[in-house]
Order: C-alpha cells, then sequence, then structure tokens
C-alpha cells in the first residue's frame, strides 16, 4: 500500500505540465499508489475558497483522494469562514505555498492562521525550499512555529542540501514530520531513520510536476527494513490523521 | 541496457552522508545498473584541484568502470595547464570538469579561455556546473571553441527551461538533466528541443543518488531508441568507450 501525501491537480501556469485530474489520477494508479492528497492548483495562484471547493468535490466522489486545502495568507478576508468551514468539511491537512504566493513564515496573517487551526489536530504542510536552492534556516523557522502552535507539520522538500537542518528540527520537535519527495542522497533514508526515526517520515512524490518514480526508486532501493518502509508509505500518516485505514 | 553516467563524484561532501569511496559509489552503480561512471573528485571542486585530481587518479587505479574528470581551476592557470599536462597520459582520464559556481569565475574569463584552447588541442570533453548565470556564458564559449564537446550539467539548475533554450542551436553543447530539480517534463523537453542525440545520463552520484535521477528518466516516457542515446550511445561515442 501506498499513500503519496504530496499532489496536485488543475492548470499549472509556470510550464506546459500534463496536471489534470485524470492524468494524476492514471500516474498515481501506474505506479500502485492507492491514496493521494491532494490539492488544487487553482487554490495557489487563483482564489483558494474556490480552489478548495474543487479538492473537496473531487475527493468527495473518489475514495483513493484524500482532501489538501490550501489558505493563501495574503487574501486575509473570510479566513476565519474558510477554516471553519473546511474544518467541519473534514480536511485533515492545510498545505501552504510561501514559494509561490512570495510570504515568509515569520509572517504575521500566517500566525493568525496558525492560531485559528490550533487544536483541531490538523496537519500544516510547509515547504522548506522558499528562497531557492540551499536557501537554509527555512525549516528552523518552521522548528520555531511548532514549539509555539499545538499542530502537526510535514515539512516538504527536504534534500541534500538542508538534511542537516531536517535532523536538527525533528529531533527538536517532535510535532515536525519530514515528506521525502526530494531525499535524493544517496543514503538518505538510512541516514534519516537512523537520526530521526522512520515513524517521522512521510511518502510524498510532488506530482505531477515531478515524476513519481523519482521519489519512489530512491525509498524502494533504501537499505531499510520493510517495516520502516511500510511505515513511510502508508502507516505514518494514517496513524497521524487518524485514518483506521485506508479507505 | 547498458548504462554510462558521465557525472559522478567521489570523496566526502559537508552534507550527513556516508558515501565517499569508489566501493560506495560501485555499490550504487550496482543497484541502478549503471555500468560506467565518470567522476571528479568532491575537493577538487570544493577545495585544492591538484591534490583532488590527485587522489581521484589514486582512488581510479585498477577500478573497473570507474573513470575520470581532470577538474580544473582557472584561478590557478598555471597550475591548470601543469594538471592538464601531468593527467592528460592517463587513459583513466576522460574528461575536464569545470565548476565556475563554487570556484566563482565566469566561463568568459581570459583563463578559462586559455585553458580551453589547450583543451581542445587534446580533444577532451569538458563537463561544465550550470545553474542559472552561468548556461549562456557556456553558449559563448562553446561558440568559441566548436572542435570542444561541452556537457551542460545540470543544463541550468532550477532554471532549466533556460538551459534548454540557451543550447538548442549550438551543436557542441550536450544537455544533462541531473539536479534537485527533478521538475517531470524536463528529459521530454530537452530531447524535445535537441534530440535525444545530445542529451546524456548523469546522476551527481555520490552526491545524489543515482535512484532519484534513474526514477526520473524511466517515467519520461521515452521510447526504446531515445532510452539507449540517452543511457549510454552518447557517451559511448563522447569518451570513446
Amino acid at each position: 500500500m501506498i499513500v503519496d501525501c504530496n499532489t496536485l491537480f488543475g492548470f499549472w501556469p509556470r510550464r506546459k505540465l500534463k496536471s489534470d485530474l485524470d492524468s494524476v489520477k492514471a500516474e498515481a494508479a501506474s505506479h500502485g499508489i492507492t491514496k493521494s492528497c491532494i490539492c488544487s492548483i487553482r487554490g495557489i495562484f487563483a482564489d483558494h475558497t474556490d480552489g478548495n471547493d474543487e479538492t473537496l468535490k473531487v475527493c468527495k466522489s473518489d475514495p483513493s483522494l484524500e482532501p489538501v486545502a490550501t489558505l493563501n495568507p495574503h487574501r486575509w478576508l473570510d479566513l476565519n469562514s474558510e477554516i471553519d468551514m473546511r474544518l467541519a468539511q473534514g480536511v485533515r491537512m492545510f498545505r501552504f505555498f510561501p514559494e509561490y504566493q512570495h510570504w515568509p513564515y515569520r509572517f504575521m496573517p500566517f500566525y493568525r492562521i496558525l492560531s485559528m487551526l490550533e487544536g483541531s489536530g490538523v496537519m500544516v504542510v510547509c515547504p522548506a525550499r522558499v528562497g531557492g536552492h540551499q536557501n537554509n534556516g527555512v525549516m528552523t523557522q518552521i522548528a520555531a512555529l511548532a514549539g509555539e502552535y499545538d499542530l502537526k507539520f510535514l515539512i516538504t522538500g527536504v534534500y541534500y542540501g538542508n538534511l542537516a537542518e531536517a535532523i536538527a528540527v525533528a529531533q527538536s520537535e517532535e510535532r515536525i514530520f519530514l515528506e521525502t519527495h526530494l531525499v535524493n542522497s544517496p543514503d538518505g533514508f538510512e541516514v534519516l531513520v537512523k537520526e530521526v526515526g522512520a515513524e517521522r517520515l512521510i511518502y510524498g512524490s510532488q506530482s505531477p510536476l515531478h515524476h513519481v518514480n523519482t521519489s519512489l526508486f530512491p525509498l524502494l532501493h533504501a537499505a531499510i527494513n520493510d517495516e520502516d518502509k511500510e511505515k513511510i508509505l502508508h502507516a505514518n500518516i494514517s496513524r497521524e490523521l487518524g485514518w483506521t485505514e485506508c479507505k | 541496457m547498458q548504462i554510462v553516467d558521465v557525472h559522478g563524484h567521489i570523496g566526502k561532501w559537508t552534507f550527513p552522508m556516508r558515501c565517499s569511496a569508489v566501493k560506495h559509489l560501485k555499490d550504487y552503480m550496482l543497484g541502478c545498473g549503471i555500468d560506467k561512471t565518470i567522476v571528479s573528485y568532491s575537493s577538487a571542486i570544493t577545495y585544492d584541484f591538484v591534490e583532488g585530481n590527485q587522489r581521484l587518479a589514486e582512488a581510479m587505479e585498477g577500478e573497473d568502470g570507474v573513470w575520470g574528470y581532470i577538474v580544473l581551476n582557472p584561478h590557478y592557470f598555471k597550475e591548470s595547464v601543469t594538471e592538464l599536462d601531468k593527467h592528460k597520459g592517463n587513459p583513466k582520464f576522460v574528461g575536464v570538469k569545470l565548476h565556475p559556481e563554487q570556484q566563482v569565475y565566469r566561463l568568459i574569463h581570459k583563463n578559462v579561455l586559455g585553458l580551453l584552447e589547450r583543451v581542445s588541442d587534446l580533444q577532451l570533453p569538458v563537463l561544465v556546473h550550470t545553474f542559472p548565470g552561468q548556461t549562456h556564458d557556456l553558449c559563448r564559449v562553446a561558440r568559441e571553441f566548436p572542435r570542444v564537446k561541452f556537457i551542460m550539467g545540470h543544463m541550468g539548475g532550477n532554471d532549466w527551461i533556460d538551459g534548454i533554450e540557451a543550447a538548442r542551436d549550438r551543436e557542441n553543447i550536450w544537455l544533462e538533466p541531473c539536479s534537485s530539480f527533478p521538475d517531470a517534463g524536463k528529459i521530454n523537453r530537452a530531447v524535445e528541443a535537441v534530440g535525444a542525440e545530445r542529451v546524456l545520463f548523469g546522476t551527481d552520484s555520490t552526491l545524489l543518488n543515482p535512484c532519484f535521477i534513474w526514477g526520473m528518466l524511466q517515467d519520461a516516457g521515452l521510447d526504446h531508441e531515445e532510452l539507449r542515446a540517452i543511457t549510454h550511445r552518447n557517451a559511448q561515442t563522447m569518451f570513446r568507450f
């Protein structure tokens, strides 16, 4: 069983890409992915309410899709009602895109959002790669937020260049989990399992922006035991989101 | 299918990883079915190129499947010329590596041009690390040295679309797409722009896991002939394997 915690669908405006829902689902199915946590691209670049509506709609009709809502702190207006509505609809993951929306983690509107989400038990998905290649220090900022807000944080974009920071923040904050689509150092999984434990790692592909095998091959070939691979591939996210079993 | 990886390394990196020796590289080559890897020594890029090249020469001795790049540092022109002279007779060294980002220089600097004149005479392919800022310089020097075969390593990194376009009409530039920006479609776009005959397979191992790039290539949906060209045929021709 494979759960992909990091997928998008919709129209990608920044380069030509097959990112419509059917293409994303076909890509997942062809790689044995049984469940995809999915977020509308409309919510990133256009209106988050429209995007979240779209996400909820497609997930409602397909049990292999788990809705991921997104919020743009710049929008500000009606954030409270947007959050209340998505929580009432059962959304368990809220994903943020500061790398495209140009806001920093030290950002008062983002703090407000985190305050609104506190206590709901949801997972907040945040990218580490904000501000370009080898831009370290971002995860340290997320760790500070994890220490302050009672929320689970899933950090995407861990790769060789920020691996030390990823290990340090995961070791210092138990509410931090690391997503794996970019774990690309040769022994990245071996090092992470040893340093932070397989329980803190969650598989994602970043499909359709990336091909699935880019992230799946390194994990499947990693010299870690099968039990740890199962945790990374599906068990950890199932546990953290309170799924009794995959739909 | 044979696989030649034209972009590898041995030596330590300043990141949390324990892969540095030829035996580690070979383990990863085996895991991905890679037959040959052409490597540079990490500290030749990040620190002392003369010492690093020597370490690579020693590490490659008697090793099947591993070939080397002579790293040059244009800040040290005379020493770089000496490096070429020292290693040009070693059949394990089959190319030259330039890393303008790490060593902080521009490819259009007169020292680089002076070194490329010598490289042109030696008929050695040149692997150039390219992230944004270096691709257009590479195209300029490629125009000045039409006999030199250049490899655009990383294909411009996060600005790979610009890298591809810059190389489109420079027939002595081959594209090599490995990086930590494994965007879907980038290999296909490279093939569309320059043809599979001018795309090479590189992994950046042992800085990166070769499976990471191998997975990207596997999912690119290329036909068998395109895959053959990229995985080994182009490299065999370029490096005369």
